[in-house]
């Protein structure tokens, strides 16, 4: 085997940035899962928000059936159900203070409805819905939860405010320890690039050697950060399938964050490899 | 083959040496002698191009390795082997760590890889292999950096340890810089026990004292 691709001699200083390398990575991997993750599993993890659209007394079977269709085909709405007035009225008499008023009452005061199941994408835009809903001929009321979204979308958005800021803050941390490491490495590397140009190895060999032990172990340890993330987030995935009911619910791992990961990796690496060149190659001073 | 000429040094505001000259033909072995910290390493590294004078110039085979390239430097280190006690810490295996002076000098890894298994047997080490060059005793080492200098075929040998010609300079050694020598090398030694330089034929250059110079 060629020497460059030899064994690169270990030491301690070595296996510190290896080990620096593989925790900075999976700081930054983690990172990545929560900031990429997250608005897919906020908006997952939403209970559901139902806009209830009221008919008036005049409004003839067809009508109903015609909104139906018409809501369906609206990207906002992800779930559409007609309610009559025997239904709301029953619905109504599982509450038993409000059965003794209904009974009092006599006839039934209910009036049939639709009720549309936001998309969790279309909650934040539930305005537009219910303007839209509110327009549709037939239709006399709607009937928005106001305090309940108001509250959910102010919770989401602190929520994702805090991950976000946490998971960015964390992400840098990770990068500067991948950075630490990988200039420990490089600096290690500088002694044997320096003994290898004092016998005359040229670029090219310095080169190779200096990709072997410096921008291939940053690149490795970015890519087994990545396969193990991966591995966690099938098991997040499939927590439902596999044995592993008792696994919080956690956002699904972004597939897009290999790529980053592995990009990131190869870059810094050569850029440490580089570096690690650096001293060799220059011209001495007066 | 190597040249110094008017050579000084400045370290800060300070001369380390000034106005050296000194030429070693080839098969010529000149002594270098010179307290500690007189700048026999700085003149070493000037003709490895890893140091540039401040004054003068300094000439390998007609080139002053401070002003050529890289590339053009890392052909004439192919032509110089540097002995010098630093790799204290190499922790390459002692087969790898032989082998890698001729291939560094452009020969094919195989006959490195050959070079130094024969060097492990004049030096009765075959058994230490595999183990980390950092690991061998101190005399152990300085004969397999004479062995590895020589393994590399050089015109100039440059060595920079001192005692490397004491009494723990093994025979067969002793016996490889011998040919070396008639068969044409140079060499420059920095210091070394007296009367060493009459044994080997060479001939003393007596370094300025530190601060004694401009």
């Amino acid at each position: 085997m060629v020497p460059w691709l030899g064994q690169v001699p270990p030491s301690a200083g070595r296996r510190a940035s290896l080990g620096l390398m593989a925790v900075g990575w999976m700081m930054v991997g983690l990172a990545l899962w929560a900031r990429l993750g997250l608005p897919e599993w906020l908006a997952a993890s939403r209970p559901p928000v139902v806009l209830e659209a009221f008919f008036g007394e005049t409004v003839v079977p067809y009508q109903v059936e015609t909104l139906v269709k018409s809501v369906q085909e609206q990207p906002f709405a992800c779930e559409v159900r007609f309610v009559s007035a025997d239904e709301a009225q029953a619905e109504a008499a599982k509450d038993e203070r409000a059965r003794s008023l209904l009974e009092a009452y006599g006839g039934n005061p209910f009036l049939r409805s639709l009720r549309v199941t936001l998309c969790p994408a279309s909650v934040e835009s539930y305005h537009t819905a219910a303007a839209w809903l509110g327009m549709q001929p037939g239709v006399a009321s709607v009937r928005v939860p106001e305090t309940f979204l108001s509250q959910l979308i102010a919770g989401g958005q602190q929520l994702r405010g805090t991950v976000e800021a946490a998971s960015t803050a964390a992400g840098l941390a990770g990068l500067l320890v991948v950075l630490g490491a990988l200039g420990l490495c490089g600096t290690l590397q500088e002694t044997e690039a320096a003994r290898w140009t004092r016998m005359g190895a040229g670029l090219g060999t310095l080169w190779m050697r200096a990709l072997r032990a410096v921008a291939v172990p940053g690149l490795v340890s970015s890519l087994a950060a990545a396969a193990i993330l991966e591995a966690a987030g099938a098991g997040v995935r499939y927590a439902g399938i596999l044995p592993l009911k008792n696994l919080p619910q956690l956002p699904l791992w972004p597939h897009a964050a290999d790529w980053m990961l592995a990009v990131g990796g190869a870059v810094a690496g050569l850029i440490a490899s580089v570096w690690s060149l650096l001293p060799s190659v220059r011209r001495p001073n007066k | 083959m190597l040249q110094y000429l008017h050579v000084g040094k400045k370290l800060g505001e300070k001369w380390l040496f000034a106005d050296i000259s000194l030429e070693v033909k080839a098969g010529e072995l000149v002594w270098l002698e010179g307290t500690s910290g007189s700048g026999k390493s700085v003149l070493f590294d000037m003709a490895l191009g890893f140091a540039a004078p401040t004054a003068g110039n300094v000439f390998v085979n007609g080139t002053s390795p401070a002003r050529a390239g890289f590339h053009a430097r890392q052909q004439l280190r192919r032509g110089i082997s540097l002995v010098r006690d630093d790799e204290v810490d190499d922790r390459d295996p002692v087969a790898t760590w032989l082998a890698l002076g001729p291939w560094c000098a452009g020969q094919l890894w195989e006959r490195s890889c050959g070079a130094s298994r024969e060097a492990l047997e004049k030096a009765s080490l075959t058994g230490a292999a595999g183990l980390p060059f950092c690991e061998l005793s101190r005399g152990e080492r300085a004969a397999l950096s004479g062995a590895r200098a020589l393994a590399r075929r050089p015109h100039l040998l440059l060595v920079d340890w001192p005692n490397f010609f004491g009494t723990s300079l093994p025979g067969w050694l002793a016996d490889d810089l011998r040919k070396y020598l008639s068969e044409g090398g140079a060499c420059l030694v920095a210091g070394g026990p007296e009367g060493k330089a009459a044994e080997w034929g060479g001939r003393s250059v007596q370094m300025e004292l530190p601060g004694a110079g401009r």
